[in-house]
């Protein structure tokens, strides 16, 4: 499996603060939830991996290209799709508009741009409001607006940070069923904090607290952690809280 | 990127710019006809240029706070992260937004000239020269007004930039204007730099091609400036905006040091004679005011046929032009050239021919002095026209009660002095004399 993240001893800080302090981490294609508490690092490590911040101090490699020194941001971020936890859209731009402002952004060729940006948009149930202002979208539409541009380009890696707010549970199923598709060919990480989303569509799961790693399985690893004392509706609800729980009652692991 | 500018001009400020310029601009010359004043700019195409000029001291701050807002726009829609994680440049991603504004004003000006068009086209008989280049200096006039915005918004990124820098333009070229008036009138050299011009042209008058070029200099090095201020990534490509500005600035330079005459010279196809060729004594008007002939021949032969009582009648009437220096002959009657737009009463035309028995208004800038020529050459025309008053507009009674008694006096002194002194306001007037003096029937001299 090719790795198209790979970070080592990752440190990013927002500020002052050290927000994301000593990661390794080594990811290739597949959906991979990054689940954490608030305040966990997980939205500063998105950030980090898409480029908009730059580490503090590792190793950071994204599809093969080290991260320090001067590296080449365009080749790297031509092969990124990025949906930030606040998505700050055009609001006079229609949807088609701006999914297709953002693919010549992302320097999809012109040929095929409008083509992508169908595709996108049919990808996220959006084709029919194609001809809809931004500003005119629901909480949920406005989301899959924002999918929808992050995928426009076809990215090796797309980054989802709560992806899910303001999806109604069917858009969430169709959702994780995107989610599965895109992870056969890219590496998907998606931050959140419904965790029934990455039992149901994540390969891997990585858990975050306080700026670092305290564990990185597959979502039935993390169900497995978990008993019945533990805290949560579902095993992986009780995984989840258990290795958090374990986590601050002990040092930090490194994955 | 077409597509993309494309989608600018459509979702981004340029549209609203653009509009607003056209509707702002087409107000402004319409606005003139509940004043009737369109004359301003109607007569010609060169008029209509050098007003739309004018109006930029109005449409160049709302261009630059139009700019300065576009430029908020990634600010304002929270953008920022997710454009700084796209391979494109800043440079190439605000390229289009550029265009967008560039094509918006530059169509909303040229539909300004497009409202005048009708206008124009029915009333102008003489076209004028040059007044392409007039309006394309005013299109990067206002592109440069719409760059600098987009630049100084860029480096500001405020939500009030948009606002001070609309207002603070508008004060400063209001103040501008101000000063132009306290410096030498003779040497407008600093005046033309600024993005509008401060006064209209006469029909006669042209711009010169030297100060067109030299404003263009000036104004694309402004383009240049705000441009590279707009798309700059970094502070030294910032600190060199001010490289353009200042290019351009030494080349006008030269090109704008010259006297008033030269900056707007009277345009030699303007004031070409158009004459009647009917074989009925000469009346002639001047190109730019050809299509006033038809209408100024019937009161010309008759303000002809009551100087005849005068001795070395003349013979001929011309449209007098200001500032050309040639002697009016005795054989000629000369009408100022702005009594032929006065009025459309023939009987009140003949009456304007007839005051100063047919010579031009010369006085010098004693308002008293004026006054009393001026009440010298109507009691003149009513003399000649055989009654008092002659066709014209109302006068206050303070006014009149004056008029009337320099009538009185005039008309009390026997027939062949009456004569003698009309006579004189004519003689007096072919030379630029005092008029007031040689009618002498109680103007105080």
């Amino acid at each position: 499996m090719t790795t198209t993240v790979q970070a080592v001893g990752l440190r990013v800080r927002t500020g002052r603060h050290v927000a994301v302090d000593g990661v390794d981490l080594s990811l290739g294609a597949g959906v991979h939830g990054l689940l954490g508490p608030n305040g966990a690092g997980k939205t500063t490590l998105i950030r980090a991996l898409a480029t908009v911040l730059r580490p503090h101090d590792g190793r950071l490699r994204l599809l093969g290209q080290p991260m320090d020194g001067r590296p080449d941001l365009r080749k790297v971020r031509r092969a990124l799709g990025y949906l930030p936890q606040e998505f700050g859209y055009y609001p006079r731009f229609t949807v088609a508009e701006f999914v297709e402002y953002m693919a010549w952004l992302k320097e999809v060729p012109g040929t095929g741009r409008r083509r992508a940006v169908r595709r996108a948009l049919e990808r996220v149930g959006l084709a029919d409001r194609a001809g809809s202002r931004m500003k005119s979208l629901s909480g949920g539409m406005l989301r899959r607006a924002g999918i929808a541009q992050a995928i426009v380009n076809e990215p090796e890696l797309l980054l989802l940070d709560e992806p899910t707010v303001g999806l109604d549970p069917r858009q969430r199923l169709d959702f994780r069923a995107l989610l599965r598709e895109l992870g056969e060919r890219s590496c998907v990480i998606v931050s959140t904090h419904l965790v029934e989303d990455v039992a149901a569509a994540c390969t891997s799961v990585v858990l975050a607290d306080a700026g670092r790693i305290v564990f990185h399985g597959t979502p039935d690893e993390i169900a497995a952690a978990g008993g019945a004392g533990d805290a949560g509706d579902s095993p992986i609800e009780r995984g989840y809280s258990a290795l958090i729980e374990r986590h601050r009652a002990a040092p930090a692991v490194t994955l | 990127m077409s597509g993309i500018v494309g989608i600018e001009l459509r979702r981004s400020s340029a549209l609203l710019a653009g509009a607003g310029t056209a509707v702002l601009g087409a107000a402004g010359l319409y606005v003139l006809a509940f004043t009737g004043q369109t004359g301003l700019w109607d007569q010609q195409w060169n008029l209509l240029a050098a007003f739309q000029r004018i109006m930029l001291v109005v449409l160049w701050p709302l261009a630059l706070a139009a700019g300065a807002w576009q430029a908020g726009r990634d600010r304002r829609s929270r953008i920022e992260e997710l454009l700084g994680s796209t391979p494109a440049p800043g440079w190439r991603r605000l390229r289009p937004s550029a265009l967008a504004a560039a094509l918006g004003l530059t169509v909303g000006y040229l539909l300004v000239l497009a409202a005048g068009a009708p206008r124009v086209a029915t009333a102008a008989g003489y076209p004028g020269s040059g007044w392409w280049a007039v309006t394309a200096v005013g299109v990067l006039a206002l592109v440069a007004a719409g760059f600098l915005g987009l630049g100084v918004g860029r480096l500001l990124p405020y939500a009030y930039t948009p606002a001070v820098l609309g207002a603070g333009s508008l004060a400063s070229l209001l103040a501008a204007i101000e000063a132009t008036k306290i410096g030498d009138a003779t040497k407008p050299g600093p005046a033309l730099l600024l993005p509008f011009f401060t006064s209209t042209l006469s029909e006669f008058q042209t711009v010169g091609g030297s100060v067109s070029a030299g404003q263009a200099w000036w104004l694309a090095g402004l383009v240049a400036g705000g441009l590279v201020l707009y798309l700059a990534t970094n502070r030294l490509v910032r600190v060199l905006a001010v490289v353009p500005p200042l290019l351009g600035l030494a080349l006008a330079t030269p090109l704008l040091t010259i006297t008033a005459e030269k900056a707007f010279p009277i345009d030699p196809a303007a004031v070409t004679e158009v004459c009647t060729t009917d074989g009925g004594p000469r009346v002639c008007v001047t190109a730019a005011h050809s299509r006033t002939l038809p209408t100024v021949v019937a009161p010309s032969r008759e303000a002809l046929r009551l100087l005849a009582k005068l001795p070395n009648a003349p013979a001929s009437v011309h449209e007098a032009v200001p500032g050309l220096g040639r002697p009016q002959p005795a054989s000629e009657a000369w009408v100022d050239a702005g009594n032929l737009s006065q009025t459309d009463d023939p009987a009140e035309l003949t009456a304007r021919i007839l005051a100063g028995a047919g010579t031009p208004l010369c006085t010098d800038d004693d308002e008293s002095a004026y006054l009393d020529v001026l009440r010298a050459r109507a009691v003149t025309a009513a003399w000649l026209y055989g009654r008092h008053p002659a066709p014209g507009p109302a006068f206050s009674a303070a006014e009149q009660n004056l008029r009337d008694k320099m009538w009185a006096t005039l008309v009390a002194w026997p027939a062949a002095e009456q004569e003698r002194r009309v006579a004189a306001v004519r003689t007096a007037g072919l030379t630029c004399g005092d008029q007031a003096a040689a009618l002498g029937a109680g103007a105080g001299r």
